[in-house]
Parts: C-alpha cells; sequence; structure tokens
C-alpha cells in the first residue's frame, strides 16, 4: 500500500463508476463514430488497461455529445482511476452542475479535489454529497479526511464518529479520527486510535504518521522516527510525515538525515504546490492564497 | 394618559437597568478620540496592489523622557498618491498625562516618511533620548531624537536607508561590541511604474474574483543588515553574517531574543507564505538558519504558512521564551513553546489555534492583561482583500475582523475571552501594527492599534480585578542605554517570571521597552534580577509591588 488512506476511497469509487457506465456501453451503436461505439472502444482500451487512449476515445465522445452525464461520468471515472486529476476534476465539475443532486458525483469531485490538494474545495464537495446522501460512511470519512487537512478538527470528529458508528471497522476512519484526536492535543485517544487503526493495518500512512506525531509530543523520538519511516514507506508524497521525521532526527541529533528530511519535505511540498496550480489553471474553482 | 406614558417609561428602564446588569465587563476603554488621538491611517479603499495592505506600525516609547509612553503611529500612501509624500501623514503624539495626548507631529518633523510600514525604537546616537527608525516603501528613515521635540531624518548619512520595500524592524548589539545593530527585513519586489495587474490572472484571484496580486507570484526582497561601525555609520553586512535571505522570502515580523540563552542574540524573521526564520547566532559576527530543526519554520503539517507577527514571551514561568505566530486566515496562529533546545507547536493543544482560523493575524503581544502573573496572548486581525465582504466567505471571516484575547489559564492552555469584553474586542477592524505599555503608569497594561483605513485605537486597561504589578525601566550602559536584550526576572515565592527587552516585534511596531510584570496577590517581588545584553547582572531583592522601579546598569 503506497498511496493515502484516501486514495482507497477513490479506487472504489471509480471501480463503481466504471461498472455504472457499462449499459451505457452496452448500448446499440449504428455508426463507428457514434457515441455509443466510443463509450465501448474506450471500455475495451480501459480493460487493456489504456487509460489515454480510452480517455481519447471519450473526449471524441464528448464532441458528439457535451452534456451526456453517461459520457462525462465515464470520462470522470477513467480519468480517477489513471489518477488524472485534472481532467477527472473539471469533468466532475462540469457534472455537479448539470446533475447537481447525484451525491456521487459530489463525492467523487470531493475525494478528486482532496487528491490534488484543493482541501477548502473538497470539503464543500463533501459536505455536498452528504447533504444529498446522508448515513454514508465513505463520504462521512472523506470529509473527515479533508476537515483534518483544514485543521477543522472538531468538525473532523464529529464526521469520523459517524462514519465509525456506520462501519466500526472501517480503518481509514479510524486513522483519521486519530489524527483529528492528535490536532486537538488529545494524544493518548490519538495513539488508542492509531493503534487500532494499525492493529488492522499495519502500514497505514495516516495512522503512522498520527503515531508518529504523538511519540514526537512524548518526546520519544527513536519510536517517533520509526513511525515515520512507516508513514513515509507508505506514503513517500507526504510533505508532513517528512517534517515530522526530519524534526525527528534533529532531536536524535542525526543532523545529516534532519536535513535530508527537511530537503525531502520542500520537494514534496513543492510538487503539491505545483499540481494545485496546475488544477487552479485548469479550472474556475475556489483559490486560497 | 399619565399612567400610559409613566408605564412604558418605568418599563425602559427596567430595560436599561437589566442591560447594565447584563453588560460585558470592563477590560479595555477605547479612549482614542476623548485623549485627542484623531490620526488616520489612509489605504486605498480597494487595495488592488499589495503595497497598500501591508502598513502600518505603531511605537510606544518615551520620545521626551518625560516619564510618559508616547505614540507614534505609521501612515503610509497609495498608488494613486505614491508621488505626494504629504498625502499620508504619520503622527507622533505627546502623553500629557491623564488620559490625554497632544499631536506634536508638525513640531517633530516626522510626520511624513513617505510610504510608512513599519517602526521600532531605540537610542542609536547614545545620547540617553530614543529615536525613532521608519521602514517604508523606497526610502527608510532614521529619525535622530534632537531632545526638543524635533526629530532630523539622519537615514542616508547613517548608511541605513535601504530601499526596495522594507516592513519590519528591530535593534539589538548582535555581536556585542557595545553598539546597537539593526536588522530589517523585506517583503515583495515592486515597481510602482510596472504593478502586477489587479486580477489579471489565477494567481491573483481569492475565490474565484479578482483580488490583488501577490505575495506569492511575485519576487521576494532580500532583507538588512546594519552593522553599527560606531561612528554613526552602519555598514550593511546581511549576506556575510548569513541573515541576508538570497531566496527572497516575504519578510515581515521580526524578534531578536538570545533563544539558546548563550548570551548572543539571535533572530526570529515571520515571513508571508514561506517557511519562517530562526537565525542562531554563532557568536563571531555570523547566523545559522535552524528554523527547521528548531521546529519554528512552519506548521506542524509543514504547510508554508502567511506569518505576519511575533510576539515572545514566557507564558510558562519557565524561565524560556516562547515564540507566538500570527497567521493568513485558514492557517492558524502558531504557538511554538520554548523547550530547551527546540520548540514544540502546541498551538492547537494550547487552545489558540482554532479562535484564530478563521482570521487573518496582524500585531500581537503577550500581555498580563490581569496581572495575575501569567503572560496572556493579544492578536489583532484584518483580512487584505476588501473584495471578500462580496463573495461567500466559506471558512474565513470578512474583511473586517474582531481581535483574539486569550487568557492563560496557568496550566499551558489558553481560553479566548474576547467576546467577554464587550464591543471593544469584537467589533470587527482591519487590525494591523499592535503595541501594549502602561500608557498612564497605573500598572496596567493598555494597547494600541493601529488599523488600515480610519482610527486607531487607544484601549485603556480599566479591568477592576487586577493583581499586583511592578514595571521595571531598565538604563543600560553607554552604546545600549535602553538595555535592548537584558533579560529580566522577577521572582515571588517559587515562581519566576521572565521579561525581556525588545525593539521592534508585533508586527512592524514597538511595544513599551520596560518590563511589565503581573504579580497577582504578591505584594512583593522576592528577587529582581537583571542579565545585562553585556552578561553582567544586577540583583534587587524585595522590591515592593506596584511601582517603578528603574535601575541602572
Amino acid at each position: 500500500m503506497k498511496a493515502p488512506g484516501w486514495t482507497l476511497t477513490i479506487a472504489v469509487a471509480a471501480t463503481v463508476g466504471v461498472q455504472a457506465a457499462r449499459p451505457a456501453a452496452q448500448g446499440a451503436a449504428s455508426t463507428p463514430r457514434s457515441v455509443n461505439e466510443l463509450l465501448q472502444t474506450a471500455r475495451r482500451q480501459v480493460q487493456a488497461g489504456d487509460a489515454p487512449g480510452a480517455l481519447e476515445s471519450l473526449r471524441d465522445a464528448r464532441t458528439l455529445a457535451p452534456n451526456s452525464e453517461e459520457v462525462l461520468s465515464a470520462i470522470a471515472q477513467v480519468a480517477l482511476a489513471a489518477r488524472l486529476l485534472v481532467p477527472a476534476i473539471t469533468t466532475l465539475d462540469a457534472l455537479t452542475r448539470i446533475c447537481s443532486t447525484v451525491p456521487q458525483y459530489h463525492y467523487l469531485l470531493g475525494v478528486a479535489l482532496m487528491e490534488a490538494g484543493d482541501m477548502a474545495a473538497a470539503v464543500e464537495s463533501l459536505q455536498q454529497a452528504d447533504r444529498l446522501a446522508p448515513e454514508r460512511a465513505l463520504t462521512l470519512t472523506a470529509l473527515g479526511l479533508a476537515q483534518n487537512s483544514r485543521k477543522q478538527y472538531d468538525d473532523a470528529r464529529r464526521a469520523l464518529m459517524h462514519a465509525l458508528d456506520l462501519e466500526p471497522e472501517n480503518v481509514d476512519a479510524l486513522a483519521a479520527l486519530a489524527e483529528a484526536e492528535s490536532g486537538v492535543g488529545e494524544l493518548a485517544q490519538a495513539e488508542e486510535h492509531a493503534q487500532r487503526a494499525l492493529a488492522r493495518f499495519e502500514a497505514h500512512p495516516t495512522a503512522n504518521l498520527v503515531m508518529g506525531i504523538v511519540l514526537m509530543k512524548r518526546e520519544r523520538y527513536a519510536e517517533a522516527r520509526d513511525a515515520l519511516n512507516k508513514a513515509i514507506a507508505a506514503n513517500p508524497a507526504s510533505p508532513a510525515a517528512h517534517y515530522q521525521l526530519s524534526l525527528a532526527y534533529a532531536r536524535l541529533g542525526d543532523d545529516a538525515n534532519a536535513r535530508q528530511h527537511v530537503e525531502a519535505y520542500q520537494q514534496k511540498l513543492h510538487e503539491a504546490e505545483e499540481r494545485l496550480k496546475t488544477l487552479r489553471a485548469a479550472t474556475s474553482g475556489e483559490r486560497p492564497r | 394618559m399619565t399612567r400610559a406614558v409613566v408605564a412604558p417609561l418605568g418599563v425602559l428602564m427596567l430595560a436599561a437597568a437589566m442591560t447594565r446588569a447584563a453588560s460585558p465587563p470592563v477590560l479595555f476603554r477605547d479612549i482614542t478620540a476623548e485623549a485627542g488621538i484623531a490620526f488616520q491611517h489612509h489605504a486605498a479603499p480597494e487595495k488592488k496592489y499589495i503595497v497598500e495592505s501591508m502598513a502600518g506600525g505603531v511605537a510606544l516609547f518615551d520620545f521626551d523622557r518625560d516619564g510618559l509612553t508616547d505614540i507614534y503611529f505609521v501612515d503610509s500612501l497609495t498608488v494613486d498618491t505614491a508621488n505626494s509624500p504629504m498625502a499620508a501623514r504619520s503622527a507622533l503624539y505627546r502623553n500629557l498625562g491623564h488620559g490625554k495626548f497632544e499631536d506634536v507631529t508638525d513640531r517633530s518633523g516626522i510626520g511624513h516618511p513617505g510610504w510608512g510600514m513599519g517602526v521600532c525604537a531605540a537610542d542609536v546616537d547614545d545620547d540617553g533620548w530614543d529615536d525613532l527608525y521608519v521602514t517604508a516603501l523606497g526610502r527608510n528613515r532614521l529619525y535622530r531624537n534632537n531632545h526638543d521635540g524635533t526629530f532630523t531624518d539622519i537615514a542616508e548619512r547613517a548608511g541605513v536607508a535601504g530601499g526596495g520595500w522594507s516592513t519590519g524592524c528591530g535593534f539589538a548589539d548582535y555581536d556585542r561590541d557595545g553598539r546597537l545593530d539593526l536588522f530589517v527585513s523585506r517583503y515583495v519586489k515592486i515597481d510602482l511604474d510596472h504593478l502586477p495587474q489587479f486580477g489579471k490572472d489565477k494567481t491573483c484571484e481569492y475565490r474565484g474574483i479578482a483580488v490583488q496580486c501577490g505575495p506569492r507570484g511575485l519576487a521576494g526582497e532580500s532583507d538588512f543588515l546594519f552593522h553599527n561601525d560606531g561612528n554613526g555609520r552602519f555598514s550593511e553586512v546581511a549576506a556575510r553574517a548569513g541573515v541576508s535571505d538570497p531566496n527572497g522570502y516575504f519578510g515581515l515580523g521580526v524578534a531578536w531574543f538570545d533563544y539558546n540563552d548563550d548570551g548572543w542574540p539571535d533572530l526570529y524573521v515571520a515571513n508571508d507564505s514561506t517557511a519562517n526564520f530562526l537565525y542562531r547566532n554563532n557568536g563571531d559576527g555570523t547566523f545559522r538558519e535552524i528554523a527547521f530543526p528548531a521546529g519554528v519554520a512552519v506548521s506542524e503539517d509543514g504547510a508554508e504558512q502567511g506569518s505576519m507577527g511575533v510576539a515572545l514571551g514566557d507564558y510558562l514561568n519557565a524561565g524560556r521564551l516562547s515564540l507566538f505566530v500570527t497567521n493568513f486566515s485558514e492557517e492558524y496562529n502558531a504557538l511554538y513553546r520554548h523547550d530547551g533546545d527546540h520548540f514544540t507547536d502546541v498551538s492547537f493543544s494550547s487552545k489558540t489555534a482554532a479562535p484564530s482560523l478563521p482570521l487573518v493575524g496582524w500585531g500581537t503581544a503577550f500581555v498580563d492583561y490581569d496581572n495575575d502573573g501569567l503572560l496572556d496572548l493579544m492578536a489583532v486581525n484584518g483580512h487584505v482583500y476588501p473584495q471578500l465582504d462580496k463573495v461567500r466567505l466559506g471558512a474565513s471571516a470578512g474583511y473586517r475582523q474582531r481581535k483574539l484575547l486569550y487568557h492563560n489559564r496557568g496550566n499551558g492552555t489558553f481560553d479566548e475571552v474576547a467576546a467577554q469584553f464587550g464591543p471593544v474586542m469584537t467589533d470587527a477592524r482591519v487590525g494591523r501594527g499592535l503595541a501594549a505599555g502602561d500608557l498612564d503608569n497605573d500598572g496596567g497594561i493598555d494597547v494600541v492599534v493601529n488599523n488600515l483605513d480610519g482610527s486607531p485605537e487607544v484601549l485603556h486597561n480599566e479591568l477592576l480585578d487586577r493583581g499586583n504589578w511592578l514595571l521595571v525601566k531598565l538604563t543600560g550602559p553607554r552604546g545600549n542605554t535602553d538595555a535592548i536584550g537584558a533579560v529580566v526576572k522577577a521572582r515571588t515565592g517559587a515562581v519566576t517570571r521572565t521579561r525581556v527587552v525588545q525593539s521592534g516585534t508585533s508586527y512592524l511596531s514597538q511595544h513599551d521597552m520596560r518590563a511589565h510584570f503581573g504579580l497577582g496577590s504578591a505584594s512583593q517581588v522576592d528577587s529582581l534580577e537583571v542579565r545585562w545584553p553585556d552578561g553582567t547582572t544586577s540583583k534587587m531583592v524585595n522590591v515592593k509591588a506596584n511601582q517603578i522601579v528603574a535601575i541602572k546598569r
């Protein structure tokens, strides 16, 4: 597992989405360039692992049917599955406007925005998804994760506890709850919930990051270093994990490793900013300073 | 008919009485107008350019040595008035006592420093009278105090005029040669003839609306360190000393303090939208930047924050100065607890972070407003985009914002209590500079705020149940007569409280340099110890509370 917790939800959602696109793809096609033909072609390309080719076919379909929910939905699913976030987000942005009452699109948009790092917009999309379809653990977990990123720990905790009421074994929700508790300084609870998440999935990136932060605050720097190394192994793109690990090494007197992880942190931060810049250049959403 | 009239009046009187009964306790009373302070800060209403959003500082200093703290407000120009320096009028108010001030700006000659930004004070020429350094867009001013209520700008002659866009400043004797040196932070490279166009692209948008550009997307400025050569001249040595910021981070708040207690002043610089700096003094005229390993560069999760102001305070009475940094909205004000050889971000666990999330923070200070012996915290807020009021706000407050006041609970946590003290704390303003000090020498800490777009606030502390107090005025030896950098420790029983004499800090502002101690119920300070900047110490014992103590080196 090399991805942050919430990418699990993208994968699940994307799978569901591709399934949903099938009926449209299975429809009759009388001409080679018809929308249905292109949808079928895209489906075959997805099955063959050719996501760029599938997206090309779907873009052709969109040219023919610019406002087709089926086509837009298929583009979003394929782009998400291929982790092509900008086309996924721009398409989902359109879908949430065309089909404003379909919770799935708001959810997927929220998750894609989280993945791209636009947490403010992600929170709003996920809140809308939750309003349209309450009592979904998947949505509540994603919302809690996004709120954690916005430091809205009390709100996050509410969403995550609700998610855990619905799915007590949800490891992502458990780890995110630990993150919220760590955020507000409730270290004992954070540690307990992170441990529970790690007992279910020992390489969980968020749970390991929380353990690292908790152990740093307890001044158990060697153990923090080990937890943070696990967090980075699970999610090498995390600036927070690299930053905390640099602090752990600094406290342990290992200046070389401390410097190395500051540099890694700065690199990951730069990459995240570039992703966000690309996204904002391609969309008309909110742009925090 | 009469009864019909009387009854409603009775109801009204009862209602009024109930209102009085329910009115909030008074902490600060806004005495600005009755004190005779008519200063108005000028800024372009639309703030189309970032240079119109970032002023202005305020200084509390006793320019005429009459024992009463005076006030200097910095005003700024706008793009439209940039070529008319008289369009902005900074103001010097002489404290007359009894809550009255007199505008002595015209006589003083310090009313027009150009496009003013910030201010810090020190006795630069070693004559026992405080001088004033004013940062600006363009040439900075060093106003030498002529002892007669007038000042003379000697910045060019002294070699400290700088240039570009200077913001924060602070004096300290970083090389311990007995003379005060000067650090000046700078912000963004700005060419008034080629300003980035308002809302020109997606880096100049916020929540989908056009706003001023920057600081991200604009080139930053390096910083200055002016070494005092001792002959009325300074040399710019930032690069040689290792504090020049060659990458051009967006420098704002400045705080000199000896974080590692080795006797050499270290330097913290709050940078907007980029990592903050902590320069550790190597003791040989150079510094090493250690903010990351020290844990004070970024937020706990590694986010570079839009840092503006800095406060220093020993809020745990642990003998160590912690750092409080005000930040942009949807970030959080960071409280970095000093843990000895490093700092720990305790912003959320101390309960200071959450209330700050919707607000853009600027001027700030650790102040013991109730004299209970524990340093509380105050910050003023206000956004940079007036356009914000026309759109949905999301998690951010509007353009004008309330203040934050954190009461220290004594266990490492704070309660945010601004709302308890009524409109003076909760009315929305566009706060920038904040300076704290005792304006009337009554032992209560007062606060002065410079607000963008209008009137400042002179907030007189009128809390009824304040504890005992001590105010310590230090006079240092030649070269540093204000004893800037001196550490004062007041012990009562088992509790030792620590203060440092600071030049600069907050947001581009200057606090009263006297060390203020709230003492709670203690009627005396058992031991009052000063560690002077040259490392020597002075000690007094059994100092009675509720007085101003002057200590000379």
